[in-house]
């Protein structure tokens, strides 16, 4: 080989490498296996500075790899995808709130039938640099006609009623908390999510079979049925689809912000398609909405302090009212699988359940007995009905009272004429923030309206509210915020400070959830894996229907039905029914661990 | 010595860009399926995972048809309806509709409901969700297909078998179903991905039953379009 052949040669390896590292700088998401591939090759081409390793963490319990373990952030949602949106942000200089907030509008796109724009949600935010915990309300509101009696808010009919859209939240809140405790704009956060739309993103199995369990509802809209499906048929799995509808309605939300969506043309345009189809929203409906920062009420559980939501989510007092309740029954001793866990834990369920229904609304409209709920005096004296052994056949609503506030009686005395979609999202960054938040469209889907151009559906909350004068409490009337069951957890260790971030979709069986993930965690020291996805049960209400997988031993099974419990979907080894958990849990060696629940395909990020 | 380097550009080229090209897409954001459990790595996602057999329906080929339509069999009245309650039998009546025929629909049909129809579609594909929300029992729909068959049977009615809903319609309940149907069945829509294990080519094969593949529920329009137009 002579000197030029020899140097062609040469060149042509460097050549070769060139394009070999080129590739390892293009592909983000090259596998384990790739990169060391990648790195053996860096090796070898000392110019080229090597790469660093990435650090690998074990994560016990993490059954169907739908964890991830990172030092500098983790997120956890719906969608691995969605979740990755929120650690992109973070990896970019953003914090765990300004990371929610992408994450909250990428599940709007990846699992629209859960949550999205048209929809509402709670957000609970431990604010590290202050030591404090915040709670954002963006829940939807009744529009100026919603007087008791006069619109038709059923959900039950094909599709739901028109007249059953509230006004969404989800913009206000979530451009509020960006505003307030963020560091990045409105452009910057829903970038990802733009270019997600427009670029595309796989159709899942859950994409499907969420449409196909609301299809009828999203027949009688030509513009919705489009929107989701293959010109009305459902997409094979792995198709790549986009909404750039949505990316157009993002892009103006990014330039126009809150008043983009709430006063502007944009919104014109929605509230005259609404009316032209029978719906009552107007303009100065969308002009008056706000969002509200309220304190997260809290408790204390075997020295952890647990914080949630106050109304009008009448799932966080209930959920606070039940570990307080289960505080005085020694669980560990017990056993997770036991007959007798099991049993404290639905009864306490049962109970609260029946305080959340009788005594929880709007906090600006009624005087909420809350402080009464979650005390640890109430707690004990509700446990009191719990017999070890026996389950409650009849829980009643404990002796609080709950009365209009001056404002709702003011609002009431001028009351003139005028499958559950839900998604919970966590995360946690380097500097110590914590969010967990839950966002819901109400049913999936919810109203299944979509004014077209826009890109995403109108929730139907407004058949939250109890439509009769006749009502204790949650009255339809003027404005009013519409109760739901979300409550978003922040579980804090004896130093103060967040340990555990948890939460579930499911209406109540998302209380459920929150209960036995929590449970779980303090009283059978499980990491936030083995919380997520330990067997678990969901009463239905004060009725002796458990849903309850088949995991349980066969004695717990047994003897639960030996209580009279009848056992539903008790064949399936892991039920969508019983709701679904995200969590992330800042462990004790400084690592961050996101765990998404495989009930419904979940996943989570970290880096 | 020329061509071993330009060979081996090429391949380094290839390689390159087919790493690029993968990490310009949304998919990509996606982790692939062998990535480790423990680690800073993202959740398992692989969309493409489910099927893992040869197809010959693709996005560019939609339909593939096996054996020879008789469409003068297929005259009206025509009765569109479901055997396992799922929501194939309303992706059916859309389907229908796009065609633009007249056609009775009712889901929950009883025997007597199609008696006189020239020509019977039925959608194959248990729901447990579907049952649920139409308040019948396995064994109810069970018993209500089997009725439905014998006054076929007694009409000498045309059925077309349509298993529109894919690799998820596959399950104790749908199989046993799709078997009664096809027993009596002159022809066969089946979404493809259904097929992995060949029970529906097969079945086809052996009794001389025509079978148009598609390889997406949407592509059921062309195939009744062109059976029914």
């Amino acid at each position: 080989m002579n000197m030029k052949k020899t140097l062609r040669l040469y060149m042509a390896l460097l050549a070769i490498l060139i394009c070999i590292l080129t590739a390892s700088g293009c592909s983000k998401s090259s596998t384990a296996a790739q990169q060391e591939t990648i790195s053996e090759v860096a090796e070898v081409a000392s110019p080229v500075p090597e790469e660093k390793e990435k650090e690998t963490f074990e994560f016990e319990g993490d059954t169907f790899k739908t964890g991830a373990v990172g030092r500098n952030g983790a997120a956890a949602c719906a969608s691995p995808i969605a979740a990755k949106v929120a650690t992109d942000i973070m990896a970019k200089g953003g914090n765990a709130v300004d990371a929610a907030v992408g994450m909250i509008y990428a599940v709007g796109l990846l699992e629209p039938a859960a949550t999205g724009i048209g929809g509402a949600g709670q957000m609970v935010i431990y604010l590290a640099s202050e030591d404090r915990y915040v709670n954002i309300e963006y829940m939807t509101q009744a529009p100026k006609a919603a007087v008791t009696g006069a619109l038709d808010t059923s959900t039950s009919e094909n599709p739901p009623s028109v007249e059953a859209l509230a006004i969404p939240g989800v913009v206000y809140g979530t451009l509020t908390a960006l505003e307030e405790y963020g560091t990045m704009t409105a452009a910057e956060v829903l970038q990802p999510v733009i270019d997600l739309a427009r670029n595309g993103f796989p159709v899942t199995e859950r994409w499907n079979a969420n449409i196909e369990g609301r299809y009828a509802n999203l027949s009688a809209y030509d513009y919705t049925l489009g929107l989701y499906t293959d010109d009305g048929f459902l997409w094979n799995e792995g198709d790549m689809i986009t909404n750039n509808d949505l990316a157009d309605t993002l892009e103006m939300i990014a330039t126009e912000g809150i008043k983009g969506f709430y006063d502007s043309d944009y919104t014109q345009k929605m509230v005259d398609y609404i009316q032209s189809i029978g719906g009552v929203l107007t303009r100065e409906d969308f002009a008056q909405y706000r969002s509200v920062e309220r304190e997260p009420i809290s408790t204390t559980y075997r020295g952890y302090t647990v914080y949630t939501t106050t109304g009008p989510s009448n799932g966080g007092a209930p959920l606070l009212e039940m570990l307080n309740i289960a505080e005085n029954f020694d669980l560990a001793s017990y056993g997770a699988d036991s007959p007798e866990t099991v049993e404290i834990l639905s009864d306490a369920f049962a109970l609260a359940y029946q305080d959340g229904v009788a005594f929880i609304a709007d906090p600006d409209y009624y005087d909420i007995p809350v402080d009464t709920m979650i005390s640890k005096e109430y707690g004990q004296e509700r446990a009191k009905s719990i017999e070890v052994g026996s389950r409650i056949k009849t829980a009643r609503a404990g002796r609080l009272t709950i009365s209009l506030s001056e404002t709702g009686k003011k609002v009431l005395s001028a009351n003139t004429p005028d499958q559950g979609g839900t998604s919970h999202m966590v995360c946690a960054d380097s500097m110590g923030n914590v969010v967990s938040t839950t966002n819901t469209n109400g049913i999936n889907f919810g109203s299944a309206v979509a004014v077209p151009g826009t890109g995403f559906v109108f929730n139907a909350h407004l058949a939250n509210l109890n439509n009769m004068e006749s009502a204790r409490a949650n009255q339809m009337m003027p404005y009013i915020k519409v109760r739901s069951t979300t409550c978003p957890v922040i579980v804090a260790g004896s130093t103060g400070k967040p340990v555990l971030a948890v939460g579930s979709p499911g209406n109540w069986a998302l209380v459920s959830a929150a209960l036995n993930a929590v449970v779980n965690y303090i009283d059978f020291d499980m990491n936030c894996a083995e919380a997520a996805l330990a067997p678990r049960f969901w009463r239905d209400g004060i009725s002796k229907d458990l849903y309850i997988e088949a995991r349980y031993s066969a004695s717990t099974l047994e003897a639960l039905k030996g209580m009279g419990f009848e056992l539903m979907e008790s064949d399936k080894d892991y039920g969508a029914h019983v709701g679904c958990v995200a969590a992330v849990e800042i462990g004790e060696d400084g690592l961050i661990y996101a765990i998404g629940d495989d009930r419904r395909h979940y996943g989570a990020s970290a880096y | 010595m020329k061509k071993i380097i330009v060979v081996l550009l090429a391949i380094a080229l290839l390689i390159g860009f087919g790493s690029c090209s993968k990490a310009a897409t949304p998919a990509a954001a996606a982790p692939a399926a062998n990535t480790p459990s423990t680690g800073t790595v993202d959740s398992e996602y692989d969309p493409n995972a489910t099927v893992d057999f040869e197809m010959k329906t693709s996005a560019d080929k939609r339909v593939v048809t096996i054996g020879e339509i008789d469409k003068s069999l297929y005259q009206s009245p025509i009765f569109v309806t479901s055997f396992g309650q799922s929501t194939d039998a309303a992706m059916l009546d859309t389907v229908m509709k796009r065609v633009g025929i007249d056609y009775h629909y009712n889901p929950t049909a009883t025997a007597d409901d199609i008696a006189g129809s020239k020509t019977v579609i039925i959608a194959v594909g248990a729901s447990t969700k579907g049952l649920g929300a139409a308040g019948i029992s396995e064994a109810d729909e069970t018993a209500r297909a089997k009725a439905i068959m014998k006054q076929i049977k007694a009409d000498g009615s045309q059925v077309i078998c349509c298993h529109i809903g894919g690799s998820s319609r596959r399950g104790a309940l749908s199989d046993e179903l799709a078997d009664m149907v096809m027993k009596q069945c002159s022809y066969i829509v089946l979404k493809e991905d259904a097929n992995f294990d060949s029970k529906f080519t097969d079945f086809a094969s052996a009794h001389n039953i025509p079978i148009s593949l598609i390889f997406a529920t949407k592509d059921t329009v062309s195939v009744f379009t062109d059976i029914f137009k």
